[in-house]
């Protein structure tokens, strides 16, 4: 589902972002990446979405090698994945039907079939009472539950979420990861790039950490990068 | 692409423009005055043109014949002329008839008093309109009647031909001029006005990238916002151009005083180029908003 092999990213002005990084994500596993700001978090996920290309090394994300994909392909990439952000990137003006209906519209879906998909994702994530409200209206938590129907409404096999609780209260940030650990139970593999450490506790799952772009322990516990 | 999705990038097309309303509203009032001056220069030409086809016709290049041809060498003198290009007209006037009319005239009438057929000392011609009497063509075409044996000499009008070749090429230069100026500007004005709406919308734009929208998708609205606000303006424009035109002739013909008196008989009423004018601005205004969002979109759309 995702392979790095000996990845390594340096930035025009000299950030050694990641340093020869190898790495295997399985279909259907539930992966939780952490580490401290500036240790490489967003460049790894930039290159799952091909916001970034490695300087060195190969990295494959669903079938796709990122080095080798053609500007062409990248739409049809893409939606094979769903992204949630930290800031829920809603669009203000759009009700939230349109919100999750427009990965859908833009991506040359037939009317009839948005009419029925939208609904029963809603539904999934228990907004379907909020449909025809602004994303101003809602709450943190809410915001972030239909930023995530959006990325589920194109049922993508891999759902990347850059800290979806980082602007959320935590007694909502613990539905939010319980409703990604449904989705992955439905056999969506999910990777989930966090700072909260209770979170992550309170979850069996594989826990990669990251710090000054290496992978410093795997496994499912939270790495001890804050000694290092 | 689906009916569906057709119909959703014509409806952001529209829905940018309200948004951006007063930035449309701008760019839509300087395209209108850009067109309505592409559209004023058009007539101007036209106009111009039309004058100095009436002036054309009231020039003629004269032939006089040598005087010791049979009626039958006349005749066929008449019909190789007749047979040249650019010969609107041929008329035969004879010596007689000549004569007669000379007498006529108030001024010099008199100096020919009491000469008859036996002296008279005017020789037969023919009178020739010219179809197209811009210099070059002129020239050519006096210099062939002139090569016609039995033709003695002529006169033609050399002056009025440089004068009125100088004023067509002048117009129609500085009216391609006018109009390429004001075409770029339009479109420059138009790029400006969907870099605006790209930024309103950068995020939005940033979205549909995320969830797989293809370029060509993510582009469609603003080439759509383009040419709509290209077609409202070339409307517009038509609209007000017609109003000013017919308001302008109005003025000219009832201001009796204005020397433009003389040609009013030959200005153009707008209706003959109504159907014309609408389609070429309507054409120009859609093709001004394509290349302007086309543009922009091209060099700062990266997606």
């Amino acid at each position: 589902m995702i392979e790095f092999i000996n990845v390594s990213k340096v930035y025009k002005n000299g950030n050694e972002a990641l340093k020869d990084v190898n790495l295997k994500i399985e279909k259907g596993e539930f992966v939780f990446v952490v580490g401290p700001s500036g240790a490489g978090k967003s460049t790894f996920i930039k290159m799952l979405l091909h916001e970034e290309v490695p300087t060195k090394g190969t990295v494959y994300v669903n079938g796709y090698n990122m080095n080798r994909i053609k500007r062409r392909q990248i739409p049809q990439f893409r939606r094979s994945l769903g992204v949630v952000f930290q800031d829920f990137r809603l669009i203000p003006k759009m009700t939230v039907y349109d919100n999750v209906a427009f990965a859908l519209r833009v991506t040359n879906v037939a009317s009839r079939s948005i009419r029925q998909r939208v609904p029963y994702i809603l539904n999934l994530v228990g907004l379907a009472s909020k449909a025809r409200s602004y994303p101003e209206q809602l709450s943190g938590g809410e915001q972030q539950r239909v930023a995530l129907a959006r990325a589920l409404v194109n049922n993508p096999s891999l759902l990347i979420a850059d800290e979806p609780t980082g602007n959320i209260d935590p007694e909502l940030s613990l539905e939010i990861v319980e409703l990604l650990n449904e989705i992955n139970k439905c056999g969506t593999t999910v990777v989930m790039v966090t700072h909260a450490h209770d979170l992550v506790s309170k979850f069996n799952r594989r826990v990669i950490t990251i710090n000054h772009g290496n992978i410093v322990s795997d496994g499912e516990e939270w790495g001890s990068f804050y000694e290092r | 692409m689906r009916g569906s999705s057709f119909g959703y990038l014509l409806k952001t097309g529209f829905k940018n423009i309200y948004t951006n309303r007063l930035m449309s509203f701008a760019s839509i009032g300087v395209l209108v005055a850009c067109l309505m001056l592409i559209g004023s220069a058009i007539l101007l030409s036209l106009n111009v043109e039309n004058m100095v086809g009436i002036a054309e016709e009231q020039n003629e290049v004269v032939v006089f014949l040598e005087d010791d041809l049979t009626e039958k060498e006349i005749e066929k003198i008449g019909s190789k002329i007749h047979n040249l290009d650019n010969i609107e007209n041929v008329v035969f006037v004879s010596k007689e008839e000549a004569l007669a009319q000379e007498q006529q005239k108030e001024k010099w009438g008199g100096l020919l008093d009491g000469l008859d057929e036996e002296d008279n000392p005017l020789p037969n011609c023919y009178r020739i309109k010219l179809v197209d009497i811009t210099q070059n063509k002129l020239e050519q075409t006096y210099a062939e009647v002139l090569r016609i044996k039995g033709v003695a000499e002529g006169s033609a009008p050399h002056e009025e031909a440089t004068i009125l070749t100088d004023i067509e090429t002048a117009v129609s230069t500085i009216g391609f001029i006018v109009v390429v100026i004001l075409a770029a500007v339009s479109v420059m004005i138009i790029a400006n006005t969907i870099k605006i709406t790209v930024f309103a919308r950068s995020k939005e734009i940033n979205i549909m990238k995320l969830v797989g929208a293809t370029d060509t998708f993510i582009r469609m609205p603003f080439v759509i916002e383009g040419i709509l606000i290209g077609l409202i303006s070339a409307l517009m424009a038509f609209a007000l151009l017609w109003l000013g035109y017919d308001y302008a002739i109005k003025m000219v013909l009832e201001n009796t005083s204005s020397w433009l008196k003389v040609a009013s008989d030959s200005l153009i009423p707008f209706e003959s180029v109504a159907v014309h004018l609408l389609a070429g601005f309507s054409i120009g205004g859609a093709g001004m908003g394509m290349i302007g969002s086309g543009i922009f979109i091209r060099k700062h759309l990266k997606v």
